[in-house]
C-alpha cells in the first residue's frame, strides 16, 4: 500500500466519523422526538446535508430573463437629480429640512456634527417623459427617451449607509464580505449557456472617481471559485496572454493542459478539494478563451451609426460607454451575468459639475445598451439593471454656498432603474415624500429586488439554498419577498 | 342557525353506518363461524345501527335548510329510514331468536339492508355530485345538462366555427347554464340555444343586439358582487375579465352576424381571448404534461455542442441554443425531430440553416420563442413560421426576409413580438403589418 493510498482510506475515515456523528444525532433526536423510525430519521438528516449543495441545473419554473447585465452606478448617484423630482426643493431651497422629515434616521458621520441641515435645490431641471408620464432630469436625455422601455423604482432603501458594506449588501445581500455576489450565485446556479465564455464576467470603468471598487463585490464567497467573476482588464487587451508565446502552437499547449489534467485529476481522487475541479475547470476555460474572446473584443465589425449610438467614448477601452457596448456583445454570446461598474457618483461636495461629469459618462451609453439590445430582440429576455448602492440627502453637506454644495450618502431611499427580461416597462414604481427622503409607497428593500430579480431568472430565492460552515445561505437571507408589480 | 349546523354534520357522520353495516355484511357472510363472530356481528350492527340514527336526524336537519331536488331528497330519505328500520329489526330478530338466529328471514333481512344501504348512498352521492354521476363521463357534473366536450386546445385563430359555438356558448355552458337550461330555467330564461338566449326571461328582452349597454343579460353581470341581482350569483363561479369581454364584444358585433372565428380573428379582443386560452394551455400548468424527451435524441444534439436546456426542473420542455454549434445546419435539424414536441425556445442564431433546413422543423409545433437572427432564411419560411401557433416572440433580424414575406405571415394568435431589424423588410412593410395586426408589437430598430 502506497502512501497515496493510504491518505485515501483517511479520506474514508473522515467521512465515516462525519457520518456517523450525524447519524448518532439524528438517532438521539429520534428518541428524543419518541419517534420509532430510527432509519429513517438518520437517512433524512443525510438526504439533507448530501442534497443541499447542488446546483439548481435548471430554473424552478419558466424564466422570464435568459441574462442579466447590472450597470452598477458606485458612490450613491442622487435621487433628486436623476429621476425623483420633487419640486419642493426648489422652493424651499436654502431652508432647513423639517425635522420631522429626519425623524429617528441614521445620518453619517460626515455631517453628524452639522448645526444645520439646509436644503438644495437640484442641480438638474425635469420634464415628464414617455406614455407614463415619469419625471426625467435634463441631465440624462438620453435615458429619458428610452422612459417607455424602463421601469423607474424611486422607492429603494438600504440598510448600510458606507459604500464598502452598502455594496456588498447590494451585491451578496449581506454588509460584510465574503458571501457570493448575485453573478457567483447566479452561475453556480444556472450554470453557462455558452461553452467558451465565462458565465460571470466583470468591467470597472477606468478613471471614475474617488471611491475604490474591492473585488470583494464579484466574489464567489462559499461557492466553488471558478464561479467568481471574470474580471476583463481596461487596457487595450482585457484579457492578457490570449496569444501563445512564440515558439508554442495551439496543440502544445493542449497537450500541456492535458498533462497538468492528468496531475490534477490524481490529486483530486486523493483530496476531493472542489478548488482542485475548479482550477481544472479555469485552466479550461482560459483555454477556451484564448479563441473565444478575440470575436468579442474586435469591435471593427460594428457598423458606425451603432457605435455612434453609444457615444464618443465608446472606442476607448475602459471607458463605461466601451463596456456596455462589451456587455451588449457578450449578452449576444448567451453569457449568463455582465456586471459593470462605473464609479464616481459620491458627490459629497461640487454636487453640480461632478454630477455632469458623471452622468455624461454614463448616460448615452446606457440608453444606447438598452436600445440596441432592443432591436435585436435581446432585450425580451435580458434583464438590464441601472443603479447604485444608495441615495443622497436631499438637505447640504456642509455650507450651501453660492458656489455650489453636496449631498451626503443616504440609504433611506433611492431610485434605480430596470429593464427588459419580463419587467414591466414604461412604468414609474413607488413613491418618496416631497423631499425623497422617506419612501411613503411600495417600499423595496435590497432583498426585495434581489428576489425580484431572482424570480424573473426562474429561481424562487427561499429555495436556492447552499450549506457552508453549518449555515444554511441564502442571496438574500432571511427575507425578501418578490415584488410582483414590477413583472409584466 | 342551530338547525343549519346540526344539517352540516350529516356529511360527517353519513359515512360511519355505511362502513360499519357493511362490515357486519362481511363478518356474516365472509368470516369462519366461530363463538366470536356472533357478538361480533352483534356490536358492529349496533354500532351501525347508532350511527345511522344520528347521521339520519342530521340528514332530516339538513333538508330543512331546502335547495335540494325534492324527488331525489325523497328516494334518499326513504332509502336511508329503510337501513335504519331494517338494521333495528334485524337486530332485534337476533337476540329474540337466541342461538337459533340463522333463519331464511335473518338472511333476507340482511341481504334487504345491504340492499338499502347500497340505494341510500347512491342517491345521496347523486344529490351530492349530481344526476347521473356514476356513469357519466360526458356530462356536465354540475348541473347534470349533457354538454358537448370541447377541446378548448383546438380552437385558433384558424376554426372555422361560429363565434357563438367556438367561444360563447362554451363559456355559457361553463359559467351560466347551471341554472338557465333546458330543464331547470331560473327567472324564466333558458340560454341552452341562441333562440332561447334571444327570447329573454320574465323581465323581458335579455339581449339587445349591438347595444351591451342595454343589454340585461350584460348588465347583471356588470352589477357589483353584493347586489341580489348580479349574475352569476353570490358562491358561484363567476365569469372573468376576458370571458366578459368576449360577451360583451358578442352583444356588440356579433349577434346577428354569426361570423366564424377565422373571420374576426384580427381582431383584439379575440386574439386576446385566444391567447389567453393558449396560456392557459401551455401555462405553468400544462408545463408538466409534456412526456420526457427522447434521451438519443437529446444525446444526438449535444454531441454536436447543441445547448439542450430544460425550461425548468418542473417541465420536460426544452430549450435548443446553437450558441456553441456555430456550424449548425440543415442536416444536424433532422436531428431535432426525435424531440420536437419537447422544443418549445430554439435559438438558430448565426447558424448554417437554410429555408430547406427549417422545413422539418415544423412538427415542432409546441414552439414560442423562435430566433432565427443572422440566418439565410427567406420569405420561402414564411408559412412554415405560420404554423407554428404557439409562437409569442419570433426573431427575423438579419435574415432575407422582406415585406412580401412579412405581408404573407399568418401570426399565430399567441404572437406578441416580432423583430426585424436589419431584414429585407421596410418601413412601409411595418407599417402595412402593423396596420393588419395592430396587437403585434414589430421592432424595426429604427426610430419612428
Amino acid at each position: 500500500m502506497n502512501e497515496l493510498m493510504k491518505m485515501h482510506y483517511e479520506n474514508k475515515r473522515r467521512e465515516f466519523l462525519r457520518g456517523s456523528v450525524l447519524g448518532l444525532g439524528s438517532i438521539a433526536m429520534g428518541s428524543l422526538l419518541g419517534c420509532g423510525s430510527k432509519n429513517a430519521d438518520r437517512k433524512a438528516v443525510q438526504q439533507v446535508t448530501e442534497d443541499i449543495n447542488k446546483p439548481l441545473v435548471n430554473p424552478h419554473f419558466l424564466p422570464k430573463a435568459k441574462r442579466v447585465i447590472y450597470l452598477f452606478q458606485g458612490g450613491g448617484p442622487s435621487q433628486m437629480e436623476l429621476f425623483d423630482y420633487k419640486p419642493m426643493l426648489y422652493s424651499m431651497h436654502g431652508q432647513e429640512i423639517p425635522a420631522s422629515v429626519i425623524g429617528k434616521n441614521r445620518i453619517s458621520g460626515m455631517v453628524s456634527n452639522q448645526y444645520s441641515f439646509p436644503l438644495a435645490m437640484p442641480a438638474a431641471t425635469f420634464k415628464q417623459h414617455g406614455a407614463a408620464g415619469g419625471y426625467f432630469s435634463d441631465l440624462v436625455p438620453h435615458i429619458a427617451e428610452i422612459a417607455d422601455d424602463i421601469c423607474v423604482v424611486r422607492s429603494m432603501f438600504t440598510e448600510q449607509i458606507n459604500h464598502e458594506p452598502a455594496v456588498i449588501f447590494t451585491q451578496t445581500g449581506n454588509q460584510l464580505s465574503g458571501r457570493p455576489c448575485i453573478g457567483s450565485w447566479l452561475s453556480y446556479g444556472l450554470g453557462s449557456m455558452n461553452d467558451n465564455l465565462p458565465s460571470f464576467i466583470v468591467m470597472v470603468s477606468k478613471g471614475g472617481g474617488d471611491q475604490p471598487i474591492s473585488s470583494a463585490a464579484w466574489s464567489s464567497g462559499f461557492l466553488p471559485s471558478h464561479h467568481q467573476g471574470v474580471q476583463f482588464m481596461t487596457g487595450n487587451e482585457p484579457v492578457p496572454f490570449l496569444n501563445n508565446p512564440q515558439g508554442i502552437d495551439r496543440m502544445d499547449r493542449r497537450r500541456a493542459l492535458d498533462f497538468i489534467k492528468g496531475f490534477n485529476n490524481i490529486q483530486n481522487e486523493v483530496w476531493h478539494d472542489p478548488e482542485i475541479e475548479s482550477q481544472i475547470n479555469q485552466s479550461e476555460m482560459a483555454y477556451k478563451m484564448q479563441m473565444a474572446i478575440p470575436s468579442i473584443t474586435d469591435l471593427s465589425d460594428e457598423p458606425q451609426h451603432i457605435l455612434d449610438m453609444y457615444g464618443p467614448d465608446v472606442m476607448t477601452p475602459g471607458t463605461f460607454a466601451h463596456n456596455c457596448i462589451m456587455a451588449r456583445r457578450l449578452a449576444e454570446k448567451d453569457v449568463r451575468f455582465v456586471q459593470l461598474y462605473h464609479l464616481g457618483w459620491d458627490h459629497h461636495g461640487s454636487l453640480a459639475s461632478g454630477i455632469k461629469r458623471a452622468t455624461s459618462h454614463t448616460d448615452q451609453p446606457s440608453a444606447a445598451l438598452v436600445k440596441d439590445l432592443k432591436q435585436r430582440g435581446l432585450l425580451d429576455d435580458t434583464l438590464v439593471i441601472w443603479g447604485g448602492e444608495f441615495g443622497r440627502t436631499s438637505f447640504s453637506q456642509g455650507k450651501l454656498t453660492p458656489e455650489g454644495f453636496g449631498r451626503d450618502h443616504h440609504p433611506g431611499c433611492y431610485s434605480i432603474w430596470m429593464a427588459g427580461g419580463g419587467i414591466k416597462s414604461g412604468m414609474v414604481y413607488g413613491e418618496s415624500d416631497d423631499f425623497a427622503h422617506n419612501v411613503v409607497k411600495d417600499k423595496v428593500h435590497v432583498h426585495d429586488f434581489q428576489a425580484t430579480m431572482m424570480h424573473l431568472l426562474g429561481i424562487d430565492h427561499e429555495q436556492f439554498i447552499y450549506k457552508s460552515q453549518g449555515r444554511r445561505y441564502r442571496l438574500t437571507d432571511v427575507s425578501g419577498n418578490v415584488i410582483h408589480n414590477l413583472i409584466a | 342557525m342551530i338547525i343549519n349546523f346540526l344539517g352540516h354534520l350529516h356529511p360527517v357522520f353519513v359515512h360511519l353506518p355505511i362502513g360499519f353495516l357493511a362490515i357486519a355484511y362481511v363478518i356474516q357472510y365472509f368470516l369462519k363461524s366461530s363463538t366470536e363472530k356472533s357478538r361480533l356481528i352483534d356490536f358492529v350492527l349496533a354500532a351501525g345501527i347508532v350511527s345511522s340514527l344520528l347521521a339520519a336526524f342530521f340528514g332530516w336537519m339538513l333538508s330543512l335548510s331546502g335547495g335540494y331536488e325534492e324527488n331525489l331528497l325523497d328516494w334518499h330519505r326513504y332509502t336511508a329510514i329503510a337501513v335504519c328500520i331494517v338494521s333495528i329489526a334485524l337486530l332485534g330478530y337476533k337476540w329474540y331468536k337466541k342461538e337459533e338466529y340463522k333463519t331464511p328471514y335473518y338472511h333476507a333481512g340482511f341481504h334487504l339492508m345491504m340492499l338499502s344501504l347500497l340505494l341510500a348512498g347512491h342517491f345521496g352521492g347523486e344529490m351530492t355530485h349530481g344526476e347521473g354521476y356514476l356513469f357519466s363521463a360526458a356530462t356536465d357534473t354540475e348541473t347534470g345538462v349533457v354538454v358537448e366536450k370541447r377541446e378548448k386546445e383546438k380552437l385558433t385563430a384558424a376554426s372555422t366555427v361560429s363565434v357563438y359555438d367556438g367561444i360563447v356558448e362554451p363559456v355559457l355552458a361553463q359559467k351560466c347554464m347551471q341554472c338557465h337550461n333546458e330543464k331547470k330555467k331560473k327567472g324564466d330564461f333558458q340560454m341552452h340555444t341562441i333562440e332561447a338566449l334571444m327570447k329573454g326571461g320574465k323581465n323581458g328582452k335579455a339581449i339587445v343586439a349591438g347595444d351591451p349597454d342595454h343589454s340585461e343579460f350584460i348588465r347583471r353581470i356588470l352589477l357589483d358582487k353584493g347586489d341580489e341581482k348580479h349574475m352569476p350569483p353570490k358562491g358561484k363561479s363567476q365569469l372573468t375579465k376576458p370571458e366578459l369581454d368576449i360577451l360583451s364584444w358578442w352583444v356588440l358585433h356579433d349577434v346577428s352576424t354569426a361570423q366564424s372565428v377565422k373571420e374576426v380573428s384580427s381582431n383584439d379582443t379575440i386574439r386576446k381571448f385566444l391567447s389567453d386560452g393558449e396560456m392557459k394551455s401551455s401555462g405553468p400548468a400544462a408545463l408538466d404534461t409534456i412526456a420526457p424527451a427522447d434521451a438519443s435524441g437529446i444525446a444526438a444534439l449535444k454531441k454536436i455542442n447543441v445547448a439542450v436546456v430544460p425550461l425548468s426542473s418542473s417541465t420536460h420542455f426544452l430549450e435548443l441554443n446553437m450558441v456553441n454549434a456555430p456550424s449548425f445546419g440543415d442536416k444536424d435539424a433532422l436531428l431535432l425531430q426525435k424531440i420536437s414536441p419537447q422544443v418549445m425556445w430554439l435559438v438558430l442564431v448565426d447558424t448554417k440553416i437554410t429555408d430547406a433546413g427549417l422545413e422539418p422543423l415544423k412538427s415542432c409545433t409546441n414552439i414560442t420563442r423562435l430566433n432565427l437572427k443572422n440566418t439565410a432564411i427567406t420569405n420561402a419560411s414564411i408559412s412554415l413560421i405560420g404554423q407554428f401557433n404557439k409562437l409569442e416572440y419570433l426573431n427575423i433580424v438579419g435574415t432575407k426576409i422582406d415585406d412580401a414575406g412579412l405581408l404573407n405571415l399568418t401570426p399565430a394568435p399567441t404572437l406578441k413580438k416580432i423583430f426585424c431589424w436589419r431584414s429585407g423588410v421596410t418601413t412601409n412593410g411595418v407599417m402595412a403589418f402593423q396596420q393588419k395586426y395592430p396587437n403585434i408589437e414589430i421592432d424595426f430598430g429604427e426610430k419612428k
